[in-house]
């Protein structure tokens, strides 16, 4: 989805007030919020459809039936401080409309983890913050943006201390195992989390399937929501079907740290699931690694005839506005809404097409004892390398002729050793008498 | 006959020696490098904070919205706006590409949520 013509549902989660529309001015240096990152009282809410603002009085939130108080903004204002997990967490934990929709990485599972759920920000050992890591310059928290990767290289603060401390490298140094161990040997070609994260959503379950072309059922007339064995919701009538996952495994592909996106101006091939974003990186490139990823596929409403996906209005403008898809549930009429606000051009038609969407996992490191063993990659068949194929892995692959070869003369040794030993018996008593 | 009792012995020893090869049992004695290097950049400091927000006056007037607080913030960190309105946390486009307005997800971007 796009926040195009949501604005007041989605900046509940911008930084700033009343970000309702195109004409939010974004020179104001009094829209900026600093407590949503800042304050430590824990109690500082915005109301989920208030364009970033909380509730200007206590208010009732149709979409999960919660009540939100205003404010103590005297309490709130005088108890800033350093951002901490739960600050950074207010947003990026529920990203997606929920906890833990998104990442796979990221849930409130890591306001208060243990060190068994995150070696680095267990609460039982070195406590970090999110900023222990994400260092900040002048307002900019470092990590990965679009296309821009969260590390150009790969330093330990040894050789360049003022680098950004960002990368596993910074701290653990490119040969971080014992001095013989093999696992050091992997460091060119295997990033840390590969190993390091056996799994994501290890304590609280994330979205791994959203399939928008179901929503629009009603019972008795009226939108519903089912829920699953893990407690989330499988159905919703305004957001089709879903499907929730605990402990998953990650997918792994080569990545030099950017990540390509699509856009909703960019043709796609409906003939194929489409990858709106993708990992860049090549096996031959040397700041490529392996590198572990949550893959969340869907299904998502597109343009059959100018071939692009479409930007959806979900959240109604007022209570006139009957395009939204959350009060009308009309498909045409919302994305025709959506791609007019965005200055695009729709046909009329739309259809669903299945999409793929990918989050690196880098939080939840595991401690040590956890790690992905050699054999999980090292093995013949269904390892969690299979897919990654152009080259070689040992216990993988194997080339006939080398082991044809390679049996021969284990055999022939064999033989020779037999039948050199057994002439040397037979022959010693000759040898005796003589 | 000699010879096949000496190899025999020789292949016991080796045998004797690789079971008790120090394995990765031996490794958890001491800690890997990159181990060390981390706890030892991760030391705890010091509380480095040199003030007390409840003690500021400024913080302690009514204050009914946002807009009201964020203005006492900048009559001290006057240039804390003016950097946050450069960053991504405020713009939510590419910073690489702000200026174009396409990608990110306050241009258009697009993901299947």
């Amino acid at each position: 989805m796009n926040i195009q013509s949501n604005e007041a549902r989605c900046t509940s989660c911008h930084a700033g007030y009343g970000w309702k529309g195109k004409d939010f001015d974004f020179t104001d240096p009094t829209r900026v919020d600093c407590l949503v990152c800042h304050e430590q009282t824990g109690t500082y809410k915005k109301f989920p459809a208030g364009a970033g603002n909380p509730a200007p009085e206590t208010m009732v939130f149709k979409g999960n039936g919660k009540t939100y108080h205003p404010p103590e903004w005297n309490k709130v204002a005088q108890s800033v401080g350093r951002p901490t997990r739960r600050n950074c967490g207010t947003c990026h934990f529920f990203g997606g409309g929920g906890d833990g929709v998104k990442h796979g990485d990221l849930d409130s599972s890591l306001i208060k983890p243990n060190k068994m759920l995150d070696v680095h920000m267990g609460t039982d050992g070195q406590n970090f913050d999110c900023v222990r890591c994400h260092s900040t310059t002048l307002h900019n928290i470092a990590g990965r943006v679009y296309t821009t990767p969260a590390s150009e290289h790969r330093k330990s603060l040894i050789e360049d201390d003022l680098a950004s401390k960002i990368t596993c490298e910074s701290c653990h140094s490119s040969t971080p195992h014992k001095e013989d161990a093999k696992a050091n040997d992997h460091t060119d070609k295997v990033a840390c989390q590969s190993c390091h994260i056996p799994a994501f959503a290890r304590v609280n379950p994330t979205k791994m399937w959203w399939d928008w072309s179901t929503a629009g059922k009603k019972k008795d007339g009226k939108p519903y929501t089912e829920k699953d064995e893990l407690g989330k919701p499988k159905y919703t009538t305004k957001k089709g079907s879903f499907i929730w996952s605990k402990n998953v495994q990650p997918e792994y592909f080569w990545f030099n740290g950017s990540i390509e996106h699509m856009t909703v101006r960019d043709t796609i091939d409906p003939s194929l699931p489409v990858a709106i974003n993708q990992p860049v990186g090549d096996m031959d490139d040397p700041n490529s690694r392996i590198f572990p990823f949550k893959v969340h596929r869907g299904k998502l409403p597109y343009d059959k005839v100018n071939k692009n996906l479409a930007i959806l209005h979900l959240f109604p403008k007022g209570k006139e506005d009957k395009a939204a898809y959350w009060k009308g549930y009309d498909w045409n009429k919302a994305i025709a809404y959506g791609m007019e606000y965005a200055g695009l051009k729709y046909s009329g038609e739309y259809d669903f097409i299945e999409t793929s969407y990918v989050f690196p996992s880098t939080h939840m490191v595991a401690p040590r004892e956890k790690v992905v063993a050699c054999a999980e990659c090292h093995t013949r068949s269904d390892g969690r390398l299979a897919k990654l194929t152009g080259m070689y892995l040992p216990s993988r692959d194997r080339f006939g002729m080398l082991d044809t070869i390679g049996w021969v003369a284990v055999l022939g040794s064999l033989a020779g050793v037999l039948l050199h030993g057994l002439t040397r018996m037979f022959t010693s008593n000759d040898r005796k008498r003589g | 006959m000699k010879l096949y009792r000496l190899s025999l012995k020789l292949m016991v020893i080796v045998a004797i020696c690789a079971v008790l090869r120090p394995g990765p049992v031996g490794a958890a004695e001491t800690p890997a490098p990159g181990r060390a290097m981390a706890q030892q950049a991760t030391k705890e400091r010091p509380l480095w904070i040199t003030a007390d927000h409840t003690k500021h006056l400024i913080l302690q007037q009514e204050f009914n919205s946002g807009p009201q607080v964020t203005p006492a913030c900048l009559s001290c960190h006057s240039e804390a706006a003016a950097q946050f309105h450069q960053t991504i946390h405020w713009t939510w486009l590419d910073p690489a590409t702000a200026e174009s307005h396409v990608l990110g997800k306050g241009g258009l971007s697009i993901n299947n949520f």
